[in-house]
């Protein structure tokens, strides 16, 4: 018989964690990429690109990988950097991302970071990810855990092989930065 | 009226091995109807509360968050999924409400195990008072 609560309070116990447990993961991830996002958005106000990416009609941001980040970025869309509209990108060839201003590498894969980070070569793109030691790799942006907290650090040797200069105010704010003369 | 309630009594002497067997039925029946409510209600409070999807960001929302200055994104607490603690896990952009009602299903998991907690103590320290009055006995 007291199994049989036992058994009642137990699945009880189980609905009820799992009631609680899955709006939050829901919530987090939706919290996380608009963030995320929103990181991304104000990078482009403190980047200056070379000149040659004047030619294009459209800030193109572009993602690999982490399909919920999509959520946020999507709220760009159509936002203006200077006085080009922005467009999201998603799932693009590797021959098209040298027309990325921004590129967010949402891969776990340490060989798929270097062969999409060896496609954009020089070009003038920056490189945002949120993987580990992503700088490291050649990245030019990284996103890290600052406690609770999202923080960023960079590393200015493949941005100015690029010709991508970032502004002071930005650099404040990193957590490290890397490649600084 | 006499013959009605001479035939109940009658009735009622012939068919007691029939309520013996069904009362101690009933009563555990209802006792379990009302702690499955109990517990019903509680999950279904915290439904209500939390699986609702405007407990999650809204485009708007999204919108606003993404808009906002780099020191202020910097600022704002995220929940990360290695973070396996709720309690630890605060949440951006939460009203005060809903950190409320997030906190109260908090409880009432935490209550939980406390609670076997206290009956796996209770066992184990009446399992020694067992075995020192065993050990005294012998001695």
């Amino acid at each position: 018989m007291f199994g049989k609560f036992k058994l009642l309070r137990m699945a009880c116990a189980v609905a009820l964690s799992f009631c609680i447990c899955s709006p939050v993961v829901v919530l987090a991830a939706t919290t996380e990429s608009a963030v995320k996002a929103g990181f991304i958005y104000n990078f482009s106000k403190f980047i200056e690109w070379p000149a040659s990416t004047k030619l294009y009609t459209k800030f193109n941001i572009c993602i690999v990988g982490d399909s919920r980040l999509e959520d946020g970025l999507d709220a760009l869309e159509g936002k203006m950097v200077g006085n080009k509209p922005i467009s999201v990108h998603k799932k693009i060839s590797k021959d098209s991302l040298k027309n990325c201003q921004i590129l967010f590498i949402a891969e776990d894969g340490d060989q798929e970071t270097y062969a999409l980070l060896h496609a954009t070569g020089n070009a003038p793109v920056v490189t945002v990810s949120d993987s580990p030691e992503f700088i490291l790799k050649g990245g030019m942006i990284g996103l890290i855990r600052n406690g609770s907290r999202v923080g960023f650090e960079v590393n200015l040797t493949p941005a100015n092989a690029a010709d991508i200069h970032f502004r002071a105010q930005l650099l404040k704010l990193a957590k490290n930065v890397r490649g600084l003369k | 009226m006499r013959k009605i309630v001479n035939l109940l009594k009658q009735t009622i002497v012939e068919q007691l091995w029939l309520i013996a067997l069904l009362t101690p039925l009933v009563v555990l029946a209802i006792l379990g109807v009302i702690t499955y409510t109990k517990h019903k209600s509680a999950v279904f409070n915290v439904e209500k509360r939390i699986l609702v999807s405007d407990v999650q960001l809204s485009r708007s929302e999204i919108a606003k968050m993404v808009t906002k200055p780099l020191n202020e994104l910097m600022s704002i607490k995220v929940y990360f999924d290695d973070q396996s603690s709720l309690d630890n896990a605060l949440i951006a952009s939460l009203s005060d409400q809903e950190i409320i009602h997030r906190d109260s299903a908090g409880a009432i998991l935490q209550n939980l195990p406390r609670r076997n907690r206290v009956a796996m103590l209770t066992y184990v320290s009446s399992r020694r008072i067992k075995k020192n009055q065993t050990v005294a006995g012998l001695g």
